[in-house]
This record gives C-alpha cells, structure tokens and sequence, in this order.
C-alpha cells in the first residue's frame, strides 16, 4: 500500500540514464549537446505528474519547449 | 469521578489509576472487564459458540455492535487483558485464520481502559485552559565510562555527584513526575546513590531498540521506569518537539500514558487518537485488517498512485519573493471533502475534484470526525502560540500528529487506512496546487518553485487578494508564510534545480534555509559557524550599493576557514556518525565502522541508529577519534568548500563578468 510507483521525475532520470550511455560512443562536438539535451528533457518532468503522456514523450516535448523558448529569448 | 488529575495508568492484574491531587499520588483501581468481538458465518459462529460452551468459564454475549461501515452481528466475548493474545490465536484456530472477523482485539491496554471509562489523562475543560500544575524533576547526569562529569538538575548544575545525590533525593520526594535525559548515565547515578548514601531508588530498564524508518535506521533508547513515578524519556522526539506540555497534550487526546507517548512515533499517535475516539464511540476497531486493494488495471493502478505535484525550480537569484502555504493541507482535504474508508468509492454521491476516480458521502465520516479535535486544538495553538509558552509546544506536536495523519491512510496495517482513501487525498492535493498556480499568474504573480502544498511567487500583485481567490476557489486555507528580500534556489548535481536546496533572506531579517549543511545534523560546528558567519554578512547586502564590499568579505571569510582551520578548537571538528549497521556486518573499513571501533574502545556499545560524535584524524586510513587528536586537513578542507558551494554558486556569476557588482542579477 502507499506509493508503490516511480515519482516521475524518478522515470525521467532513469531514462535520461538510459539514454546517457549513448554519450561515450558520439563525438566531442557532440558530447555537450548531448548532454544539453539530457537537461532539457528533464526540466519539465515534474509537470509530467499532471498529465498522462508517456514519459518519452514528456521528454521530446520538454527539449521542444527549452528550445522554443530559447528561439524566443534570442 | 476524578477530584484530581490522572497522570497515569497501570495495568497489570488490578488497572490502577494514579491520581495527583493536593500534592499526592493516590492509587485507585478501577474495575474493567476487557472483552473482544467475533463476528463470523453464522454456521462458523454457532460452530464457535459449542467450542466456548464446552469451556465452561469462558463469558460471551451475543450482540450487535457497530463497526465504521455499519452494523455488525456477533459475539462479545469476555476475555482477561494478559491472556487476550493467547484467546485470539485459539479463535483464529478454530477458524482456520480466515472465518473469523476480530475487533477491539490487540490493543494498547491502558487505552482501551481510558476510552471504555470516557477518562482521559491531564484532563482540561476546555482547549484554552493550562496544564495541571505538577512538580517535576528534570535530571540530566552526564558520567564519561563510568566517571563523574557533572549534572544538572531542574536548571541547578552540580559538579559534585555526592551533592547532586543529595539534592536528587530531597527534589525526588515531591515530584511526581521525573524526566531522564540519557538511561545509561541515569541508571549509573542510581546504582552508585546506592553505593554512596546507601538510598536505594527501585527501577527497572528496558532494552534499546534499533528499527528501520523511511529508509533510515535510528535507534530508540532503553525505557526507564522508577516505581512510583511517571519516568519521561528527555531524549524521546515528543518531548524534543513539545516539552512535558507536548507529552501532556498528546497524552490528552489519545488516551495514551505519558511513559508510552514517549516511546511511540506521530504514526503511533495519531493511530491510538482514532482508536481512543472510535472506542469512545462504541465503533468496534477490527484486529487483522483484511479489506485489501481492489484489483484494478495496470494503468488506472499507474495513474492513481501518484504523489503530491512539485514544480522543479530554476536554479537562480530571485528578488522579492513570497511563500504561499496550505495549512494543514492533506488533513484539511481529509475532512473538508470527507473523506474516510466507509464513505469514499466510486459512483457516490459527491464528485472529487480534479481527475479524481473517486467520490464521496454527504454523512460525516469517521476520519473527518476523529480530525476535528486535531484540526481544532491546532488552531488554537497556533493563533495562540504567540502568547503563551504552553500553546507553542502543543501546536509543535500537534502539527506532528496532522502531518502524519495522512501518512497513515495508506499504510498496510492502519486499522483505518484505505489506498483509495490516499490516492483521493494526494490527486485532490495536486488538483488544488495547480488551481493555486493558475490563479497566482491570473493575479500578476509568477511560479518559482512549488512543492506539494507550499508555492513560491514573484510578483507585484495584491497577496492578500490572492490568498483569498485560492481559499475561496479551492475551499482550502492559504497563508502567506514568508516574505522574502531575496531567495537562491541551488542546483542539483545533474545541473537541474534541487527541490529542496534553497535559502532567502525574509524583510523580517531571519533566513529559511533548506538542505545546506547548517541544516544537516551530521555537519562538524566548523560548517555550521562557517555559513552563519557567511550568511551573516548576506544579510547587510543592498543591491548596487554593497556588493563588492560584501563579496570581498565573503571571500575573507573562506580563506578564513579553508587556510587556518589550526585556528578553531578540535571540538569543531567533530562529526556525527549513525552507523546502520552492527560493527561485525561492516564487510569495508569505513568511517562509520571506524566510529563503532573508535567507541568500543572507550568501552561504549554503538547499536545501529545510535549517533556518536568522532574526530577524523586520518581519513585514508580511516582513523577516527571520540576525544579528540589531530585533524585530517584535506579532509576537512574538502567539506569546507563542498558547503562553500551554495554561495560560490550565488557569486559565480559575478566573477564570471569581472564586475563587483549584483545589481544584473535583478
């Protein structure tokens, strides 16, 4: 009883783990990128809680949001 | 019945009441028949009612009774207190362990007397009135393996055990009640007031125990009992948080004696509270509960099980900030949507808001009911606790209790705990953070940093407009919790910003600080001093006016700290290790195994949980001291600038653009 399920910030950074180990095989140039990516994807993880989308989603549409924003701040 | 005040219970072969009136004890046995109720298949009952027939001196009565989902038909059956566990293991035989329901079975002895006699400890008409006026005796003796340190005795210090003996024995006459600070030093002063003045005090202790709590091992220490007083344990985390008026409180409203209100958890507490008001009000409490979740689809099961809503900060510099927060927020769902295990499902009356699966009863169930004393009693502490000392420490432990309160809604053994129940609560709770952010933005304030029931907001709108919008619209209440000239909230190691890493200067001139070392227990006094000192001087800062000056005092002070730490004393150095484990299950040599073996040495047994505070003299080769030595300086120097870090990052920026100033920051 209680909680029995991953937070989804706890899914999102297992994800991004997930993910992580695809760093050592990529370029320099694309290592910090990358890892930029690994940020965006996770900044809006908690809002993920109040919707029912899949946590791949959450994150595509997290990295889509950082950037748009970034396009407008620029 | 009772002229004087109940202070406490004991219940062996006569349950004895212990009345202080007029500066005596008097002992007063009360009569009590413990009984429990069987309920069952009325073959499997009539089966059950043969096997106690041909008992012969066993007495039952059938009955109906009420449980919290309603009437219940069975048998009361008349059992004595000290062979009741022994009875319901029979019945459960006979049933083979699942055709039988038992209620009122297994409970807190002394309870069960307070609540069936409609008694209740340090009694008060009313919420408003003072504790009863007790003597006390608060001993604090301090022995170093066995010798002499000093002791401090109702705020007297004795450096000379013969005369804190003396004075011990003169004090202890009068008070009924003694509060103890450490079992092992307290026992040590007894056994050897024997040996000295020849006065034997009878005690008796029990053993220490250490357990496993949300993810933590503590330790509880050994219960101490002097015949003939009420033995308060000054270590225990009730009488931490609220003092003997906490303990007292607490005893009030569960029905629970003060020697054990110093043993139990808040989840403890707030059980026995049910329990005392469900016995009070002759609803039968079930033994073995077995109304286990109902099975439900993988993806409702994912969606329900969901937590309170956090709002990820980023981490920065923010000027003029408020902190918004929903006082007692899950309680107050709890009883303001009624929620309760016989009055929450699907299909009801009562629609939950939000994306809520669940909805509810328009008939007051028994959760909400058994709240409103909590909920109640803690409003009036808390508006009152500015006023008087007593108010302040019952609202500390009452905010325990509330805090708990829901904790227990989805605990496994909770006797009235339902999943669902919990599920509700936290989607309402989300539903309501997020009506709240909504509103605040629809108000010209922004979201910095939400979490769970508290919001942090920058804006120029009207608060008070605002706190009354979110009240009105969620049905919840809303305070404005502080008000600050300044917040940083610090990232996480992965770069994103931290939960619960934050610290702000309020207009008042005090800081809430969260999650850096000054808060954490286990930070040598060299952190600690370290971030006052540093947060001192943040507090002078004006923007565009002071910047540069404070910078560079900043700077001062961590090359204080970081280059001269021969300076300081080596009792800032030490730090406090909880080992989780007993020494011989340590596969590594590590620290925590040093500290065990640091303190065997000295002849003190460390059980798993317990703290003991160590000096680190040669980390690699893991050397650790309890008395002192020399320190290891790399380190030291490492935890140094690990807890420099929140304010390295607050300044970074400015390095980064080689200007003294913060005002860009704003």
């Amino acid at each position: 009883m209680g909680r029995n399920t991953y937070t989804s910030r706890q899914v999102m950074e297992s994800l991004a783990q997930a993910m992580k180990s695809m760093e050592n095989s990529m370029p320099d140039k694309d290592r910090s990128i990358f890892s930029d990516i690994l940020i965006k994807g996770r900044i809006h993880a908690s809002q993920m809680d109040l919707s029912r989308v899949s946590p791949e989603t959450a994150f595509l549409l997290s990295v889509i949001m950082e950037i748009m924003r970034k396009l407008e701040d620029d | 019945m009772t002229e004087g005040t109940i202070i406490n219970l004991t219940h062996g072969k006569q349950p004895t009441l212990w009345i202080y009136e007029r500066g005596t004890i008097h002992y007063r046995p009360i009569k009590w028949k413990n009984w429990i109720f069987v309920t069952g298949d009325p073959f499997d009952m009539d089966f059950l009612e043969r096997q106690l027939c041909d008992a012969e001196n066993i007495c039952y009565e059938t009955r109906v009774e009420r449980d919290v989902y309603g009437p219940v038909e069975g048998m009361r059956i008349y059992v004595d207190q000290r062979g009741e566990r022994e009875f319901i293991k029979v019945i459960k035989g006979i049933g083979y362990g699942r055709k039988f329901r038992i209620y009122n079975g297994l409970l807190d002895p002394g309870l069960k007397i307070m609540a069936s006699n409609n008694l209740s400890f340090f009694h008060t008409i009313s919420p408003l009135d003072y504790d009863p006026q007790i003597p006390v005796l608060s001993c604090n003796v301090e022995y170093n393996n066995h010798t002499w340190q000093r002791a401090i005795i109702n705020n007297r210090t004795f450096l000379h055990e013969r005369e804190a003996m003396e004075y011990f024995i003169d004090t202890f006459r009068y008070s009924p009640i003694i509060i103890y600070h450490d079992t092992d030093h307290m026992a040590t002063f007894l056994y050897r007031m024997e040996l000295l003045l020849d006065r034997v005090i009878p005690y008796s202790r029990g053993s220490g125990n250490s357990f496993l709590s949300y993810g933590r091992v503590s330790y509880s220490d050994p219960p101490m009992h002097i015949r003939g007083k009420v033995c308060i344990n000054g270590n225990s985390f009730m009488y931490r948080e609220g003092g003997l008026n906490g303990i007292f409180e607490i005893s009030r409203i569960t029905g629970l004696a003060p020697e054990t209100v110093c043993r139990v958890t808040p989840g403890t507490a707030v059980s026995s509270l049910e329990n005392y008001e469900a016995l009070r009000s002759n609803i039968l409490i079930i033994t073995d509960k077995d109304d286990h979740e109902e099975p439900k689809p993988m993806n409702v099961f994912m969606e329900n099980d969901r937590g309170g809503y956090v709002f990820q900060p980023e981490p920065g510099f923010y000027r003029n900030v408020y902190e918004i927060d929903f006082s007692s927020m899950y309680p107050s769902i709890m009883h303001h949507f009624n929620m309760s295990p016989e009055t929450i499902g699907v299909g009801k009356q009562y629609k939950l808001p939000g994306d809520n699966p669940y909805s509810t009863d328009p008939l007051k169930g028994f959760i909400p009911s058994s709240l409103d004393i909590l909920l109640k009693r803690r409003l009036i502490c808390k508006y009152n606790r500015g006023i008087r000392k007593d108010f302040e420490s019952r609202d500390r432990v009452l905010k325990w209790l509330l805090l708990t309160s829901f904790g227990y809604t989805g605990f496994k053994n909770a006797r009235f705990g339902k999943i669902e129940m919990h599920e509700a609560i936290t989607s309402v709770g989300r539903w309501a953070l997020e009506r709240a952010m909504r509103i605040s933005e629809s108000e010209g304030f922004s979201i910095i940093h939400g979490i769970v029931d508290s919001l942090f907001i920058q804006g120029n709108g009207n608060i008070q407009d605002l706190l009354h919008r979110i009240r009105n619209e969620t049905s919840i209440n809303i305070v404005l919790d502080g008000h600050y000239r300044w917040m940083v909230f610090l990232p996480a190691r992965s770069g994103l910003g931290a939960l619960n890493r934050y610290f702000g200067l309020k207009y008042d001139g005090s800081y809430k600080v969260r999650g850096i070392g000054i808060r954490r227990s286990d930070s040598p006094h060299i952190v600690i001093r370290a971030q006052e000192d540093v947060l001192k001087i943040l507090g002078k800062l004006r923007i565009g006016e002071n910047s540069e000056s404070i910078y560079s005092e900043y700077l001062g002070i961590k090359n204080h700290y970081i280059n001269h730490m021969g300076d300081f004393p080596t009792d800032q150095f030490s730090i406090g290790i909880r080992p989780s484990k007993y020494y011989s299950d340590y596969m590594v040599n590590n620290i925590q195994k040093a500290a065990i073996s640091s303190a065997m040495e000295d002849g003190v047994d460390i059980m798993p949980g317990q703290s003991v505070a160590v000096i680190v003299n040669d980390s690699a080769k893991r050397v650790v001291n309890m008395e002192g030595g020399s320190i290891d300086r790399n380190f030291y120097r490492k935890i140094l600038m690990r807890n420099f870090e929140p304010f390295d990052f607050l300044f970074s920026r400015l390095r980064k653009e080689k200007t003294p100033d913060l005002s860009w920051w704003f």
